[in-house]
């Protein structure tokens, strides 16, 4: 069990340890007096003897340092002292420091925000059970050439009554009502949407109270609404006697129950409505999504080859009203972020350009200073640390530059969080999923963490190579030169950056533009 | 490890810590003991230096091989002297094998060139 004894070693190291050094060093000094009274014993003075046995002896301190490198928990000793000269050195220099620390806290703060709201958005999972095994059913046909638009009634009960490879076959419209509050005379509008008996179902929601629309509700006639969670605050102050309550919309709707907290599926809706389903006259109009959820062992192939089959014999049968039909499949996922997914790829890898731009300019600064700090450097080389011991606490210092980046970092990506949730980025989906939190913060560290290698490394080594060369002879002109010339190169990344950063800002504007246009021509569908 | 070898014998890696739990196991020792015992075994091959032998002393301790216990010595100092632990005598027996195992090989190579 030699790890236990080892770990006992460093236990007692840290808590005794000047017991430890004071050991050490009457054990060598014992050594020395055995070493001097053999030598008086030949005959020798104590003054000689007690020189001839520190020659033997090979040089106290040196020992003494050799025993204490081999010590378990060395490595940690160096690190602190690293951290605790690092910190000196910093302290000293508060002009550079705050200048290093706010360029990169405005980086990572940047990327840090930005990746929290990709992170929500887009990878985190999403508040439906197995959604996976979720898609939605949209359709493309000519003249219309919409590549996922929405289906007819008829459309939609086609599939219903073909469907092999889905359990359910839903639908649901997508809806702004306006709300009229005849207490306070407010209004607000709402997206909503009426959906058909099964939707809940499909997606796997529970009601938070009361019921969830259900398959009798898709009966002529029948009037009923669901609250969200949110609604339901902020609207009725989550008062539990709200159903059973009657909503007049454009006739009158009774509240029938609340969905879960989280549940905003279509993505922000906040009532949903029960839908008539009945056998339309006609193929028209386009309002409705299929939402579909697979037979457990279905694939989502399997069922894309069934709506193809289907697609075909609905052109043969309605060759008036469709050509080039069909209906393509979405992903839960796709449906909800694949529109906004290409412009926050696209703003993350701006951003990312951004902190790029940070190291870039941090590690100007310390190449500035390397000049400065050379003469401590060769000091230190001078005195016996090894070139991978400068390196090591040039480093150092950038770990720390970077840490204090990212501690800052993470403040301004707090404000920014807040402010994209205040600001409602229009039509971003999953808001409510946008938050800092455990995996936002260890994205921030490590980008930290990159961060300090990225602009701490080639200063460290330029910054030692000089050092040492002027240890031995002052004023190396070669120093400078290649200085000068790293010099050139980091402002040549900086053009390049920002030259990428300025048109991918303007292709961003444009697509976002676009994305804007989209939604605004979806509304008036 | 530098051990200072006046006839040119070079300390294979790892000996240095056999010599001493070889030497602690017949008694307790402190470290000028060692370093005496050592010289006078191998008939002066060896001489280690404390540059060495403090470093393997506390190495060996890290790794509960033996303990530095203080003592007294006739003149009435104190020195710190090491003692064999259980699991170092196992570790003896370990590298005892293991050292015969290195020499016969050794030797039975050398014997063929000769």
């Amino acid at each position: 069990m030699a790890w236990i004894s080892r770990v006992k070693a460093l236990v007692r190291r840290i808590l005794a340890r000047e017991q430890v050094e004071d050991e050490l060093n009457e054990e060598v000094d014992a050594y020395l007096d055995i070493l001097t009274e053999r030598h008086m014993a030949r005959g020798l003075s104590r003054e000689q003897a007690r020189r001839a046995a520190r020659i033997e002896f090979e040089g106290t301190e040196q020992v003494k340092e050799r025993v204490r490198e081999i010590r378990v928990g060395a490595a940690i000793e160096t690190t602190l002292r690293d951290f605790a000269y690092a910190w000196r050195v910093l302290r000293r220099n508060p002009a550079f420091t705050i200048v290093a620390i706010l360029t990169l806290a405005l980086g990572i703060g940047s990327a840090t925000t930005m990746f929290s709201v990709v992170h929500g958005v887009l990878l985190r999972p999403l508040p439906y059970p197995d959604a996976d095994r979720v898609a939605e059913v949209t359709m493309n046909f000519s003249p219309q050439n919409t590549p996922r638009g929405p289906l007819s009634m008829a459309d939609f009960l086609d599939w219903r009554a073909h469907s092999r490879a889905f359990e359910r076959a839903e639908a649901y419209a997508r809806n702004l009502i306006i709300l009229q509050f005849d207490d306070e005379g407010k209004s607000e509008m709402v997206p909503s949407a009426n959906v058909s008996g099964g939707f809940f179902r499909a997606l796997r929601a529970t009601p938070a109270l009361g019921r969830l629309i259900e398959e009798q509700d898709e009966k002529p006639g029948a009037a009923v609404v669901v609250l969200s969670d949110r609604l339901w605050t902020r609207r009725f102050g989550r008062d539990p006697g709200v159903i059973g309550r009657v909503l007049r919309l454009n006739r009158e709707f009774t509240i029938i129950g609340v969905a879960q907290p989280g549940f905003a599926y279509p993505p922000d809706a906040e009532l949903w409505g029960n839908l008539e389903v009945q056998p339309p006259s006609r193929r028209g109009p386009f309002n409705f999504y299929g939402i579909g959820r697979l037979r457990p062992g279905a694939t989502l192939d399997q069922a894309r080859a069934e709506m193809r089959v289907l697609a075909e014999r609905i052109e043969r049968d309605h060759p008036r009203d469709y050509s080039r039909l069909s209906y393509p499949l979405v992903s839960l996922r796709e449906a909800i972020t694949g529109e906004v997914k290409p412009a926050l790829l696209a703003m993350f890898a701006g951003v990312a350009a951004l902190l790029l731009i940070a190291v870039v300019n941090v590690a100007a600064i310390l190449l500035a200073r390397a000049g400065a700090r050379e003469r401590e450097l060769a000091l230190r080389a001078s005195l016996g640390a090894g070139r991978g011991r400068l390196i090591r606490q040039l480093l150092t210092e950038s770990l720390l530059l970077g840490l204090g980046g990212a501690a800052l970092g993470a403040l301004l990506a707090s404000a920014g969080v807040h402010a994209v949730v205040w600001l409602k980025l229009d039509r971003l989906p999953r808001m409510s999923d946008i938050r800092l939190d455990g995996p936002v913060l260890a994205f921030a560290i490590s980008v930290a963490l990159v961060s300090a290698v990225l602009f701490g490394l080639y200063p460290a080594l330029h910054g030692t190579r000089s050092a040492l060369n002027s240890a031995l002879h002052e004023g190396a002109r070669g120093a400078t030169e290649s200085r000068r010339r790293a010099r050139g190169v980091l402002v040549a990344m900086q053009v390049a950056l920002c030259t990428t950063l300025l048109a991918g800002a303007g292709l961003l504007l444009r697509s976002f533009l676009k994305l804007q246009d989209c939604h605004f021509q979806n509304y008036l569908a | 490890m530098i051990v200072s070898m006046p006839k040119g014998a070079e300390l294979l890696q790892g000996t240095l810590d056999l010599l001493i739990l070889r030497t602690l196991e017949l008694e307790p020792l402190h470290g000028v003991g060692i370093a005496d015992r050592i010289e006078q075994v191998t008939h002066g091959v060896f001489v280690v230096g404390p540059g060495s032998l403090f470093p393997a002393l506390h190495r060996l301790s890290e790794r509960g091989w033996i303990e530095g216990q203080w003592g007294e010595l006739e003149t009435g100092r104190r020195a710190k002297f090491y003692v064999l632990t259980p699991s170092g005598r196992k570790q003896l027996a370990k590298e005892k094998r293991n050292w015969q195992k290195v020499a016969t090989a050794m030797n039975q190579v050398l014997a063929e060139q000769t």
